[in-house]
């Protein structure tokens, strides 16, 4: 492997993929997907009910190969069937659907199931058992029965088990769909500490717009393309993109700008309560 | 159509080992064209407590009473209470089935025996309700986007006519737009004057939308009253696990560093009206 090849990410180079309805009927779910993700960046992908999201993730997983064009993992593509488990090894997955994806009688053993069937020494699997489920801050409910935890608790362990295998990046498709705010937040803050102390790469898609807020960088989808993308301040600044492609700015990204537009002197693009709570307070003292 | 709940109590298993209470000592009343949020965490009794409404649950103790009437009291048809009282499950789409969206819809008014024409009437009526385009019809329910199908779920319990809509996360998992939608067609049902209670996790729909909020944690109804005064209790509600829509913990923020603004706020045009006019009143420049 060459320097360059070391740094490479996660990358999509015109992928176009059709899903068959039937024999005659196939339907255009990627038209043509452009992306480049850096090692260690959290990226949040937004975009409607059939924009292409899941699907692109998918791609990033090798679940799906591309019909045109191109899926590098970490300089592997896809496409070779020799390197499909050490994709998937790399770029682990988490659904929508906690109780899908837990398969096993107590937590630990979840955990366990990944690096198991990767054929690790047992002595080593219950280290990696063990560091996975405190980085996620769920060492306590080793011995614990899955069924009995909250639904962000659920997730968490879900990530657990990705863990375990030593991913670069975790792709997790709408994990926070089927949470209350309190587990939609403990998700979300467990994600972003991963991302933060152990670099791990992460792609997040999400139908909450606040959730944007944690990203390094938005990417909107719609009809199968990327249609923009930036950080978070740059894409919601575009408001009546964001809107057009069906979704909305987040409740504090709308006060900055309406306070804006009624000429009240703050930046418009301001995203967080505390941000804009500053902001107002600067411009009321005067400094 | 007024409902009652009276000290109502239930006990998933009683008399095993694995006995559960998942409410207890509920009381409270409904008056009709009421729109009423219910809030709790995930495991606090909101599903166990609507489903007791309709006669879907019966109470280990306590009652509830539809106009007057002990839903449980002998000769008491519960296929009628829930003709009236009308109850939409998290995640309906998993609940069609059949090959036409039209079957669908028509499911519930066949099955109390209406005839064809009756039936027809109100499949197109529900449709209209739920902006729901009539070509849509003839489609496999399949075919629909994610929108779609949970309009068509929620069409097939409007069918039936209910006095009263129960919806159970009625928008979740559905993008921005489709969110947007039905929410609007819950807030024109309610203007309709239909009674509403809206079971959701998201704080600011609940908090543009209905007039009165209960919260539940942990099986007990520990607030009950009008939306503003709910979430002005942002420590309160943080205890439970919830918390108030982001605009009104701007303000409380902004008051704690000494702005005369209300506390009570819950959109965004609230929010920009009170933050002008404070601006104002200091004699800010800029703020017009």
């Amino acid at each position: 492997m060459t320097a360059v090849e070391k740094a490479r990410g996660l990358e999509a180079e015109g992928v176009v993929f059709r899903y068959e309805v039937d024999e005659s009927d196939k339907v255009l779910a990627l038209a043509g997907a452009d992306l480049e993700i850096s090692q260690g960046e959290f990226v949040v992908v937004l975009g409607p009910n059939g924009s292409g999201k899941s699907t692109l993730a998918k791609h990033f997983n090798a679940l799906l190969l591309p019909d045109e064009g191109d899926v590098w993992v970490f300089g592997m593509n896809t496409k070779d069937p020799e390197l499909t488990w050490e994709i998937r090894r790399s770029a682990g997955m988490v659904f929508q659907n906690p109780d899908n994806q837990l398969v096993a009688t107590v937590v630990e053993e979840d955990v366990a199931f990944g690096p198991e069937n990767l054929g690790v020494e047992p002595g080593d699997i219950r280290t990696l058992v063990a560091g996975a489920l405190k980085s996620v801050g769920m060492e306590e409910f080793h011995r614990h029965s899955p069924h009995h935890l909250s639904g962000g608790q659920k997730q968490r362990v879900a990530i657990a088990g990705i863990l375990a295998m030593k991913p670069k990046c975790i792709i997790l498709d709408e994990p926070t769909a089927m949470l209350d705010p309190s587990g939609r937040e403990e998700v979300m803050k467990t994600i972003k500490r991963l991302n933060e102390e152990m670099g791990i790469t992460v792609i997040h898609i999400t139908h909450f717009m606040d959730e944007a807020l944690y990203a390094d960088r938005v990417i909107v989808m719609d009809k199968g393309e990327i249609v923009m993308a930036g950080t978070p301040k740059e894409v919601f600044g575009q408001w009546k993109r964001v809107s057009q492609v069906g979704l909305e700015v987040p409740p504090v990204g709308q006060l900055s700008r309406r306070l804006w537009s009624s000429g009240v002197n703050i930046d418009p693009g301001i995203l967080t309560v505390d941000e804009l709570v500053d902001e107002l307070c600067r411009l009321k003292s005067g400094i | 159509m007024p409902i009652e709940v009276r000290n109502l109590t239930h006990t998933y298993m009683k008399g095993t080992t694995s006995e559960v209470t998942a409410i207890s000592g509920i009381d409270f009343r409904v008056d009709d064209g009421e729109f009423i949020g219910l809030i709790g965490a995930t495991g606090s009794g909101k599903s166990t407590l609507i489903q007791h409404l309709n006669g879907l649950l019966r109470p280990t103790a306590g009652n509830v009473i539809v106009d007057g009437v002990d839903i449980w009291s002998k000769g008491v048809s519960l296929k009628q209470i829930r003709r009236k009282i009308g109850l939409v499950f998290q995640y309906p789409e998993q609940q069609v089935f059949e090959e036409t969206v039209y079957d669908d819809i028509a499911f519930g008014p066949r099955n109390l025996g209406f005839s064809q024409t009756e039936t027809e009437e109100r499949v197109k009526k529900a449709c209209t309700l739920v902006g729901l385009d009539r070509d849509l019809l003839s489609r496999s329910p399949f075919e629909l986007s994610g929108g779609q199908v949970r309009r068509v779920a929620i069409a097939g319990i409007l069918a039936i006519q209910p006095k009263v809509l129960i919806l159970d996360e009625p928008t979740a998992g559905l993008d921005p737009k489709g969110r947007a939608e039905i929410l609007d067609n819950i807030k024109q049902l309610h203007e309709s004057g239909m009674t509403v209670i809206l079971v959701s996790h998201n704080m600011d729909d609940v908090a543009r939308l209905c007039e009165r909020v209960m919260v539940l944690d942990r099986g007990k109804l520990v607030a009950d009253g009008p939306a503003r005064e709910v979430f002005s209790q942002r420590e309160f509600l943080e205890s439970m696990k919830l918390k108030p829509p982001e605009v009104t913990v701007l303000m409380e923020k902004l008051r704690k560093r000494g702005w005369a603004v209300r506390n009570d706020v819950l959109t965004v045009e609230e929010a920009h009206a009170e933050i002008v006019k404070e601006l104002r009143r200091k004699g800010v420049a800029g703020a017009v």
